[in-house]
């Protein structure tokens, strides 16, 4: 199977638990997938799955048609997928910029070049572009722990964007948002879209997911149960059940 | 037959002691998730409290309430003033505060009652206990004896009251507890209560059992604590418990049979460190969750 | 004077390690100890140049470093520190119970520096502890800088989060150690060239404590900070003469102190004694112009 981006099989146990459980994806270049379930579905686990901090008990997962499971997460985002987290981690002393950068550097870590200065006029300015973009350059210079819960989201997503990615991977970014921001959040992922990247978003927000996705994923104990475009989701029996019975 | 029962002896009342002063550490641990390494100048201070009790009064029973009401109250004291504050730290800032404390404290003993042993001897009333070749001197029986009794205590209050149930909640999930209304800072407090008045009882004990005190009591013991924690699995009594009694009698019997090849504390840290390799994932620290 | 070269170095080495790259360790003394060892087991046993102990105890401390780095990879935060705090102590076994290294007794005879037989004198010997100072904090200066400082200051913060962007923790890690440790070796070299006797006792876990002291109180993160730290340290017990009986329940209160109201240390980075100092006039630099836009 050669393909842009799959999931084979892929199953993680936790001393018992079966987090995620044979779990099969498939995803084309530049589409926006969304990944629904209920609480504990497994997955966050995926996205951990993917990005390489954890090991998978079994499954692959191909990107490009190369094996990425159980790779070390510094290689993974070195080969083009980046991510944010479900509970914002910005490296807290360090500046807005300072953390764009830490991603931007990425490919200077292991050459020679490493010695070279970070906050070199090249760099920044092509960091301080990515702030550009996402509308933090105002923030540039302030602590990242003094940013609001929006901002940091952002934040996130502007790390992510620093690793150059094919595939974005954005967890639940838009919990604790209000509403302007979360269409202000949909309007992003779709021009990350139209600037060719590939997204797979995590969602407990329904409006979000439901609108932005081209096509949706849902998982219940670790597992796919559903697969389809949102309109047919919406519909489907086992979905439904899966979130009402989980209350 | 006669050297190996001695050794037994003598390893499982070196073993009782490393119990009694780390339960209260691996306590400590299994709820705030702090290694407490204050808490060898704590056994340190009942030690001292013990003697002094001891020489003022010439009444060793009083020496044990004294050292464990002592102790208590500056256990406590650490917990409220320092602990309490420090609660978001990273572990080993907390550490690191920690031994800073143990240090502190060590040398206050020091200035206070002078850097040398101070002799700290007894004669029992009651006899020892011997049968054939086998011979306990009255101290190892007193060591050995309250150390039973002790245990038996804390795993009454550790299984069959409520502030033990209380104990097993918060260690599992603090905020969880929190969250169902339990006084998790007050259950905290009286965990380092009970276990702070449990090493002022091991210090009064090992005072009697070498016959001195000096202030520099702590550093011996301190270190081997951490193996004992280690090799018990942190946090876990009973394991803790069981780890003080190998460590112990090995120790007794190596001492007595080979000579050394490093100093013991060398030794016990590599050992230490060898485990902690090896554990499994649940020694690395709180892995963050992402 | 010339200890608080020596003191400066140590507590650079405890700067680089736990300041920038966040990773505790209460074993440098010991790293001292294999450097001054090392240096003292070059000129005495070896008969070598004095100065072929430069790289070879700077060396030295690094490859055991390198070890230490590596153990480290598998412990985290506290447990760490107590892994590191055991390597102390089992340096400190090998060199007491270490034939060749002279048991309890130490080494003894080290020669002074000298050039071409020429002993350095008093005073050329601190001027060249203190050309080896500046070294080190240009060295230290430029790895802040560079892309390994950022990196190591990521690792710090949140290091699983740190490895998801692209970042070696594993090498870089290592690297923090082998450099730190690398610093106090030398740290080491120069103490076994100036007191000319060493013995085990020099470099138990207690002056582990001392150096982590030193960076704490000036303020870790910083260069700045654990220079000031070996500076106030090692000049006030010399002014303050009854201190010196009291110095380990100075130093312990220190820590839980410092630690407990200002982690940021005296002069940190977000200290309120440097705060203030930035906010004066003479020191506020340029502001940096930031686009306004949008």
């Amino acid at each position: 199977m050669n393909g842009f981006f799959q999931i084979e099989n892929l199953s993680k146990n936790f001393g018992g638990i079966q987090a995620v459980n044979a779990a099969n994806l498939r995803m084309e270049e530049n589409e926006i997938l969304g990944i629904i379930g209920p609480n504990g579905a497994g997955k966050t686990t995926l996205f951990n799955l993917i990005c390489g901090v954890y090991s998978p008990g079994s499954g692959r997962i191909l990107f490009k048609g190369q094996e990425i499971q159980g790779k070390k997460p510094h290689w993974i985002a070195k080969r083009g997928i980046g991510r944010t987290f479900q509970i914002c981690q910005p490296f807290k002393d360090l500046t807005v910029l300072e953390n764009v950068l830490v991603s931007y550097g990425h490919s200077f870590y292991d050459r020679w070049t490493c010695f070279g200065r970070y906050a070199g006029r090249p760099h920044v300015e092509g960091a301080t572009k990515l702030l550009v973009q996402l509308g933090l350059e105002k923030y540039r210079d302030w602590e990242s722990k003094d940013l609001s819960l929006a901002l940091q989201r952002r934040l996130e997503i502007a790390r992510a964007m620093a690793l150059n990615p094919e595939i974005i991977l954005l967890d639940e970014s838009a919990a604790g948002l209000t509403y302007e921001e979360s269409l202000d959040l949909i309007k992003l992922v779709r021009e990350l879209k139209h600037r060719g990247k590939s997204i797979i978003l995590i969602e407990h927000n329904m409006n979000v997911a439901m609108e932005v996705s081209e096509r949706l994923y849902v998982l219940d104990h670790g597992a796919v149960i559903a697969e389809g475009t949102p309109e047919v989701i919406q519909r489907d029996e086992r979905v439904i059940n899966a979130y009402l019975g989980s209350e | 037959m006669e050297k190996i029962l001695e050794n037994w002896v003598t390893g499982i009342t070196l073993g009782s002691i490393y119990a009694l002063i780390s339960i209260g550490m691996t306590m400590v641990y299994g709820l705030i998730k702090v290694l407490h390494v204050a808490h060898a100048s704590v056994y340190v201070l009942g030690a001292f409290l013990g003697f002094s009790i001891y020489a003022l009064t010439g009444n060793i029973w009083l020496a044990f309430p004294a050292a464990m009401a002592g102790c208590a109250l500056v256990g406590y004291l650490i917990y409220s003033q320092i602990y309490q504050r420090v609660q978001d730290a990273r572990a080993d800032i907390t550490f690191i505060i920690s031994l800073g404390l143990f240090m502190a404290m060590a040398d206050a003993f020091r200035l206070i009652a002078g850097p040398y042993s101070l002799s700290f001897s007894h004669t029992f009333s009651f006899p020892g206990y011997q049968s054939g070749i086998l011979k306990i001197t009255p101290e190892q029986l007193l060591v050995i004896g309250s150390s039973v009794l002790l245990m038996g205590v804390v795993w009454w209050v550790v299984n069959k009251t409520k502030t033990g149930l209380a104990w097993k909640a918060s260690a599992q999930d603090r905020e969880v507890a929190m969250g169902l209304g339990l006084k998790v800072n007050y259950y905290f407090g009286l965990n380092f209560i009970f276990g702070s008045a449990l090493a002022g009882i091991a210090g009064v004990l090992v005072g009697i059992y070498y016959g001195q005190v000096n202030p520099n009591m702590g550093f011996l013991w301190s270190y081997k604590v951490f193996v004992v924690m280690v090799l018990g699995g942190l946090g876990n009594v009973l394991g803790t418990v069981v780890a003080s009694y190998f460590l112990g009698i090995a120790e007794s019997f190596t001492i007595s049979y080979f000579g050394y090849f490093l100093p013991r504390d060398a030794i016990a840290f590599i050992l230490m460190i060898i485990v902690l390799i090896f554990l499994p994932s649940g020694v690395m620290g709180r892995r963050q969750r992402i | 004077m010339t200890f608080v070269c020596i003191n400066i170095l140590l507590s650079l080495s405890v700067g680089v390690l736990t300041g920038y790259a966040g990773q505790i360790s209460l074993g440098q003394a010991a790293f001292m100890g294999i450097g001054a060892y090392t240096a003292a087991f070059v000129t005495t046993k070896m008969g070598l140049s004095c100065w072929l102990g430069i790289p070879c105890s700077v060396f030295a401390a690094a490859i055991v470093g390198f070890g230490l780095g590596l153990i480290s990879l598998r412990l985290k935060d506290d447990f760490l520190a107590i892994a590191t705090m055991g390597f102390n102590f089992v340096v400190v076994g090998v060199l007491l119970y270490a034939p060749m290294f002279g048991r309890a007794l130490g080494m003894g005879d080290i020669p002074m520096l000298s050039f071409f037989d020429n002993p350095l004198s008093r005073e050329a010997f601190l001027g060249f502890c203190v050309a080896s100072v500046v070294v080190v904090i240009l060295v230290v200066w430029w790895l802040q800088r560079s892309w390994v400082g950022l990196a190591w200051r990521a690792i710090r913060e949140v290091q699983e989060v740190a490895e998801v962007m692209g970042v070696n923790i594993t090498k870089y890690k290592i690297f923090a150690f082998v450099v730190s440790t690398a610093i106090a070796g030398f740290s080491g070299y120069l103490y076994a060239h100036f007191v000319l006797f060493i013995t085990p006792y020099d470099f138990v876990f207690t002056n582990s404590t001392f150096a982590v002291t030193l960076a704490v109180l000036g303020g870790m993160g910083t260069i700045r900070g654990p220079v000031l730290g070996a500076i106030i340290l090692t000049v006030l017990p010399e002014y303050l003469r009854f201190i010196q009986d009291y110095r380990m329940l100075t130093y312990g209160l220190l820590l839980v102190v410092i630690l407990l109201f200002q982690p940021e240390g005296l002069i940190g980075n977000k200290s309120f004694l440097w705060r203030h100092l930035t906010g004066l006039r003479i020191f506020r630099r340029k502001p940096v112009s930031v686009e306004a836009t949008q």
